[in-house]
């Protein structure tokens, strides 16, 4: 996909410019996280304590890999619905990511807080866990080794496709997208 | 009576549950293909473009088509004549999953009880459904089934007079709250009539129809159809993002039902559909 070139860890003036509905090719590191690994940060957290992991700058990734074939980092390995994650973004947000990437929307509460803390959603293609599975060249086991494809990994993705759902400058693609298209 | 040894069915099912994951379904392609070709929005095209890109990339045997590699579900139609011998069906069903999962390398996706959420470390058990049917064949519908796309379906009592605008309104708003969450563009099974629990199992019987097959009652195809035309204006487009197709098909299945009652449901399919049959 043609986009926007941004390198991991994420610089958050690169973030400034980019639009919804624009494609982003990712390349660096990135951890993952969804329901039980976030769970256990928010409780950390809410407790004033630090997560396992430091989580400044970073991008996360919602999703639950197959295990993977002989010789590979990962099996298939698309994103999981945003939604379901949003109970505990609040808690990862405050420790320091700054861009976070599943599938499907994200209910209005939220899309408001990450506009005012300056937060960037990605919306990966749901249900295209082969490709994505493919982009992924290193994955290393960071924290929660015990919940198997839900611990926390450290990524190492090459030219992995998503599209900005959230922007900066107060965009949702998740609402502008369809209204642009409704005709009932 | 024809015999068929249980190992006969467990070795079909295991082949079909490795098979579904990373090869996707010939009538499914050539909608994704035909959408590809008519989604108004740039972005939805390239979104079906990368479904598409991922179908080939899965083919080649080391990715399974998704992550989630669903729930396994099994419609069985016995022939009343047919004798399963050499030990338990459903214990070989179960079996197949089992040596399916393992061989296929799909995830674990199951809890053993939905309050203690703990994984039961091979995907069973797969939700089984029996049919007995006259004859001597053996007829076996494998469905791996994502749970976005579950979580999205819905089932209601409606009121009679509600009538097929009742169920048009019920399907359209099911896909206007949920259908951006469930992975679109999407497979929708209708289910409409018998009691509380048979609406729910004919929308998910609605789904073993190929693409695009309409039903075989002519009132039922004209239904489908109009639901189908409704989806498709309200925006949702691929992944969400804004686009002309939602979904790819509407299948409805009915049955008869009490004169007081409605009962409907709607059991959202993701794009990744993963589904075979297997006749022994
Ligand atoms: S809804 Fe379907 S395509 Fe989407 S992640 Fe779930 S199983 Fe995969």
């Amino acid at each position: 996909m043609s986009g926007v070139w941004l390198q991991l860890p994420l610089d958050k003036k690169a973030l400034q410019d980019i639009k919804i509905g624009e494609w982003v090719n990712l390349t660096g590191s990135l951890y993952t996280a969804r329901d039980e690994a976030l769970k256990r940060i928010h409780a950390l957290v809410t407790e004033g304590k630090q997560p396992p992991i430091d989580l400044k700058e970073q991008l996360i990734y919602f999703v639950g890999p197959t295990p993977p074939a002989p010789g590979e980092p990962v099996g298939s390995a698309g994103p999981t619905t945003s939604r379901r994650m949003e109970p505990f973004l609040p808690a990862i947000l405050d420790a320091g990511v700054v861009a976070v990437m599943g599938k499907g929307p994200l209910s209005k509460t939220t899309v408001a807080d990450f506009q005012r803390r300056g937060v960037i959603y990605l919306s990966a293609a749901g249900g295209a866990g082969a490709f994505y599975g493919a982009k992924v060249h290193g994955a290393a086991v960071v924290a929660y080794e015990e919940l198997g494809p839900e611990a926390i990994y450290s990524l190492k993705v090459e030219n992995f496709p998503a599209v900005v759902a959230i922007d900066l400058k107060g965009g949702n693609l998740f609402e502008q997208g369809p209204q642009a298209y409704r005709k009932e | 009576m024809r015999k068929i040894h249980v190992r006969e069915i467990q070795t079909a099912i295991v082949n079909a549950i490795k098979n579904i994951h990373y090869h996707i379904r010939p009538d499914l392609k050539a909608a994704l293909q035909q959408a590809g070709e008519t989604e108004a929005s740039p972005l939805g095209r390239q979104a079906i473009k990368l479904l598409l890109e991922n179908a080939k990339m899965a083919a080649a045997g080391v990715h399974p088509l998704c992550q989630d590699t669903g729930m396994t579900i099994l419609f069985v139609e016995m022939g009343q004549e047919v004798n399963v011998i050499g030990g338990d069906l459903e214990a070989a069903l179960q079996a197949g999953v089992r040596q399916a999962t393992e061989e296929g390398r799909l995830r674990h996706s199951i809890s053993v009880h939905p309050f203690k959420r703990v994984n039961t470390g091979d995907n069973t058990p797969a939700v089984v459904h029996y049919q007995i049917v006259p004859g001597k064949g053996c007829k076996i519908y494998v469905m791996a089934k994502g749970g976005g796309s579950e979580n999205a379906s819905v089932s209601a009592m409606l009121l009679p007079s509600a009538g097929d605008t009742g169920v048009q309104d019920f399907v359209v708003n099911a896909v206007r709250e949920n259908g951006a969450a469930s992975c679109p563009p999407l497979i929708l099974g209708i289910g409409v009539g018998g009691s509380f629990d048979t609406a729910p199992w004919l929308a998910k019987k609605a789904l073993l129809r190929p693409i695009g097959q309409a039903s075989s009652d002519v009132e039922t195809a004209e239904l489908e159809k109009i639901i189908l035309e409704k989806i498709n204006t309200l925006g949702v487009g691929p992944q969400g993002w804004g686009g002309s197709t939602t979904a790819l098909s509407v299948a409805i299945e009915t049955a008869p039902c009490h004169i007081v009652s409605m009962p409907v449901a709607v059991n959202f399919e993701c794009h990744s559909h993963r589904l075979a049959e297997v006749k022994l």
